[in-house]
């Protein structure tokens, strides 16, 4: 890793390497002066809790009392529990609705406000309320317009005749993970963009207009110029993105609680009711580090898909 | 990005954490210490309204009595959120910082005194005579492994609410009193299509023990057995089959809503005319009267069946935390105040039903006559089985009942798969 | 380049039908906040305030010192959104410019703290707040605040750094500037749109956060805005206008940033960076 930091050359005299051997320590001693602050609070608040529920996810973890050792008895109770196979299915499902929608529609908003425009600031503003407006009012207001009997969207379908009786929209596994993921789209597109809007900024004119002069289309600018240019905020919105669909939380907790019969169930929530109702807190961590590890392996096929053609590392 | 791997990463986050963590973990031994220096300040958590009277006749009537008349004890009033306040509660009794009293939902007591943060109430002076002039129903709530861990600090249950419109539409003269005559009426004011159609009953409490007692109750069947030891031959036995089957039927068939989540419904269901009944508690009725001055509407109590008429039981309970003996007394002071007639009386008027069978009458509780058909349902209603893993208990039965309702399995079945879980959870007890 | 009248109008209107879409359930927010007496949602739904009035408003503010509530969460998100953007900035910049020893096991381990579910580690932080004497204190919040902003800045900072050409900084080091001086004169004002996203996301954050401040703070007059929204939400039913409307009260400052600081994103900015 650290090729740059000290090279003997015999050949060289002695003044030269003391000089080399100094720079190194001062290279090293800035960037780890730049580094401290970061880590140290990375160490005590963060690592020191996630070091303490990964001991404990081989334990009993009462709230009160003593731990007992237990083994690895929460993770294979994790492992067989039929209810975390459906949690992450329909996380997945989630994934595969809300990622794409969030990416696709992200980065469309963002290409199309980022060139002046009348109206500009608004539109942005628009897109981006969903993302600043408190996760439990949106999730209370979806609730309310997929309502069965009384909510919105069934009665505007109701009202173009496009169905005669209401849709249950909240009763159905496969159309509540649905709900959650429009939910869960609408509130992240202006987030999405936002990232991409930044990124576009640092895509260089030049680029473009050199393209225009080689007769290269909008279409072809766009995959040659405007996606490699932004490529790095891509992979930090798709792993973030990924991230986010396997930790979904307040949307099922709040329209399902993942009912019927757990068959809406995600992981985290079913991991919430696990820890804070039914006291399981050693099989909750156990659950946790499963999803830590399952969210480390996507975002590893990510890696590889946003894998960089070249390193754009400083060598000294 | 050099290498690929990406797991060794959780082994360098380990590493970075070991020395945090040794450190952290032997400093955390430390055990809270606590004032003793009088005058004593007790603090008293609850989840009371925070945007009606409740909170603020805590604040400014009943606490302030309360330190006159007591003087060298103050209390600080916390109020939270209600959604959040178990898990606070739970976080802090890892953390070994609880109040020394607070305001329990009923199903939250014996998951706490089994935890062993709850003071046994048995023997403390005036107990006894308390908990004889409290509804058994809700007294029951405070009970775990025999012994009383609280008192049974406010109530409620709930009745029929009747459309009178809906009802005078269909030709029918009185809310339904028997449970034959409910399911006919249930039945008879179902109608409309779309957009206009109006069911006979919401089954405002879904599939969970809430919305299930009354039915499960009123046929004369029961969740578990008396000592709540086992569900064998109460959960699935024939009466609380019988319940079920009558409840998922009418479903099934289109009379009721309300039983899956997505058409979950309150009084204003009522009052716009998409159901003609709901089993309801007394909590949205000054709403009515602000936001639905001209809709009319009966309350009477649940329909009788074979078990009689009988609801379910909620409300909050009030409990004094292990803390230290002074504060323990002074909690114990504030908690008798709490159940007295001044007090009980006092916050019936900002919403909050008293458990005392005998309330005195009092200005204060002028024009709140609507709360005697609840409290008449009291003598009667049923409490839902006081044990620390209720919520687990609960989401077994409702899980089961709803496979039913989808169809997935017969009433039967899923009843006995259901009594199997509960009596494996039981047996861990 | 591109500018044609015709296909910006297209591109405009396009944008405005999907931002009405997008606006809906803000619009129906709204609309049910300036009903009066509006203790319930209504069938058949009702799209435009009938009795339009800011009673909500009102009422939502003056509930339980709501000005109080609001002054604290202001407090805690700015100080917590500095230190944790500019924490991580440095980390970022490090970590996407230089090779050091444990560049990649820090990048990484930074990565994984984020995958996993941070509910896990309620119970842990609790206990170390309290051994560290933190609980009950705003500075204990922004202290926790910032440590959970860290990670996932250094993550954004590090792409967007990543993705600025190094060209542009050679100039610099030629005059033989420092690595504080690449830093703070040439990377941070090149990265200023990203600087904005980052402010912006992490203000937001400590701005929304209820869990944990609702667990390590045990005083009332310490309580921030996203435990008092809350209290609009009784046990057994809701004030949806008051709650509505506290919610919008809620988002105001966010608004009243974003309309600041979206104008530097815009291009330019870095070119200006780089000849100043």
């Amino acid at each position: 890793m650290a090729k740059d930091t000290i090279v003997f050359h015999s050949a060289l005299p002695l003044r030269r390497r003391k000089q080399r051997l100094y720079r190194s320590v001062r290279h090293h001693a800035a960037i780890y002066l730049f580094l401290l602050p970061g880590l140290a609070f990375f160490l005590v608040f963060t690592t020191y809790p996630i070091l303490y529920s990964f001991v404990m996810s081989f334990t009993n973890w009462p709230i009160m009392g003593p731990a007992q050792f237990v083994g690895v008895q929460n993770y294979s109770q994790v492992l067989n529990d039929p209810i975390v196979r459906t949690a992450f299915l329909n996380a997945i499902l989630y994934m595969v609705v809300s990622v794409p929608l969030q990416l696709g529609l992200g980065l469309l908003v963002a290409i199309g406000l980022d060139r002046p425009m009348p109206g500009r600031t608004t539109l942005r503003l628009i897109y981006y309320l969903p993302v600043i407006t408190s996760w439990v009012v949106v999730t209370y207001i979806f609730q309310y317009l997929f309502n069965t009997d009384y909510g919105l969207i069934n009665w505007l379908l109701m009202s173009i005749n496009v169905i005669q009786s209401p849709i249950s929209w909240l009763a159905d596994p496969n159309k509540a993970i649905v709900v959650a993921a429009i939910l869960g789209s609408w509130k992240g597109i202006g987030w999405a963009m936002m990232i991409f809007l930044a990124a576009l900024q640092g895509v260089p004119v030049e680029l473009y207009e050199a393209a225009a002069i080689d007769g290269a289309g909008k279409w072809h600018s766009f995959w040659s110029i405007t996606l490699p240019s932004i490529r790095a905020s891509m992979f930090f919105v798709t792993v973030l993105l990924v991230m986010g669909a396997f930790q979904v939380f307040i949307q099922i907790y709040i329209l399902t609680a993942g009912g019927p019969a757990d068959q809406t169930q995600v992981p985290l929530v079913w991991m919430y009711q696990q820890a804070f109702a039914n006291l399981q807190f050693g099989y909750a961590s156990a659950l946790s580090w499963l999803i830590a590890v399952l969210i480390v392996l996507f975002t590893m096929v990510q890696f590889w898909i946003f894998r960089p053609r070249s390193l754009n590392v400083r060598e000294g | 990005m050099k290498g690929k791997r990406f797991l060794p990463a959780l082994a360098t986050l380990m590493a970075l954490g070991a020395m945090t963590g040794l450190t952290g973990a032997a400093a955390a031994q430390r055990t809270p210490v606590r004032r003793t220096s009088a005058p004593i300040t007790i603090t008293f958590w609850n989840a009371y309204n925070a945007t009606d009277n409740e909170e603020k006749t805590i604040v400014k009537d009943i606490i302030p009595a309360f330190e006159r008349s007591h003087p060298g004890i103050k209390v600080q009033n916390v109020t939270l959120p209600y959604s959040a306040m178990q898990q606070k509660l739970l976080t802090s009794a890892a953390g070994g910082v609880l109040p020394d009293v607070a305001r329990l939902d009923i199903i939250w007591t014996p998951q706490l005194a089994k935890l062993g943060t709850l003071m046994v109430q048995n023997n403390l002076p005036g107990f006894a005579a308390l908990s004889k002039k409290v509804f058994p129903g809700p007294l029951s709530t405070n009970l775990y492994n025999g012994k009383y861990y609280g008192l049974p600090l406010d109530t409620n249950t709930t009745v029929l609410f009747t459309n009178t419109a809906v009802l005078a539409k269909h030709g029918i003269k009185q809310p339904p009193r028997t449970m034959a005559q409910f399911i006919a009426d249930i039945k008879k004011m179902t109608g409309g299509q779309g957009k206009t159609k109006t069911f006979g009953y919401m089954d405002g409490g879904g599939t969970d023990l809430w919305g299930l007692v009354p039915w499960i109750s009123s046929f004369g069947g029961s969740v578990l057995s008396p000592n709540l030891k086992t569900a064998n031959g109460y959960l699935n036995g024939p009466k609380t089959v019988r319940a079920i089957t009558t409840l998922i039927s009418l479903s099934k068939a289109g009379y009721i809503t309300g039983l899956l989540p997505g058409a979950n419904g309150d009084l204003t269901g009522l009052a716009q005319g998409q159901y003609a009944m709901i089993n309801e508690g007394p909590w949205d009725v000054p709403t009515m009267q602000q936001q639905y001055p001209k809709v009319h509407y009966k309350m009477s109590l649940f329909p009788a069946g074979l078990g009689g008429s009988r609801s379910v039981v909620g409300g909050e309970d009030i409990g004094v935390f292990n803390t230290n003996p002074a504060h323990e007394k002074a909690a114990w002071a504030f908690e008798k105040f709490m159940m007295s007639p001044y007090a009980q009386s006092l916050m019936q008027a900002a919403g909050q039903m008293s458990t005392l069978k005998n309330l005195p009458p009092s200005p204060v509780l002028k024009g709140l006559a609507y709360y005697n058909v609840f409290r008449k349902q009291l003598n009667t209603a049923v409490a839902r089985p006081s044990i620390p893993n209720y919520s687990q208990v609960d989401t077994d039965i409702s899980n089961a009942v709803t496979l039913a309702a989808q169809g997935k399995e017969s009433v039967k079945a899923a009843l006995d798969q259901a009594t199997q879980q509960v009596d494996a959870l039981l047996a861990s007890n | 380049m591109w500018v044609n009248s015709r296909a910006t109008t297209i591109r405009f209107l396009i944008l405005l039908t999907f931002a009405i879409i997008m606006a809906f359930p803000f619009w129906y927010m709204a609309v049910v906040s300036l009903e009066p007496n509006q203790l319930s949602l209504q069938y058949p739904p009702v799209l435009f305030p009938q009795h339009a009035s800011f009673g909500n408003y009102v009422g939502a503010w003056q509930a339980n010192n709501f000005a109080g509530y609001f002054m604290r969460s202001l407090y805690v998100s700015v100080v917590s959104t500095f230190l944790g953007t500019l924490i991580a900035c440095a980390v970022a910049f490090v970590v996407s410019r230089y090779r050091f020893f444990g560049r990649n096991a820090i990048y990484r381990a930074f990565l994984v703290s984020m995958m996993i579910p941070g509910m896990t580690f309620l119970l842990p932080q609790f206990k170390l707040m309290e051994t560290l004497g933190l609980l009950n204190h705003l500075y204990g919040l922004i202290l926790i605040y910032t440590a959970g902003m860290i990670p996932f800045t250094t993550f954004l900072m590090k792409g967007f750094f990543d993705d600025i050409p190094l060209e542009l900084e050679d100039a610099v080091l030629m005059d033989g500037g420092s690595k504080w001086t690449l830093f703070a004169r040439v990377a941070m004002p090149m990265a200023t749109p990203s600087l904005v996203t980052a402010v912006l996301f992490n203000f937001m954050g400590g701005w929304d956060e209820f869990t944990m401040a609702l667990t390590f703070l045990q005083n009332p007059n310490k309580f921030t805005l996203p435990i008092a929204l809350m209290f609009f939400q009784g046990q057994h039913s809701t004030q949806w206008g008051e709650f509505f409307a506290a919610a919008l009260i809620q988002t105001a400052p966010i608004i009243i940033m974003f309309v600041i600081f979206q104008r530097y994103i815009v291009k330019g900015i870095m070119a200006g960076a780089v000849k100043g």
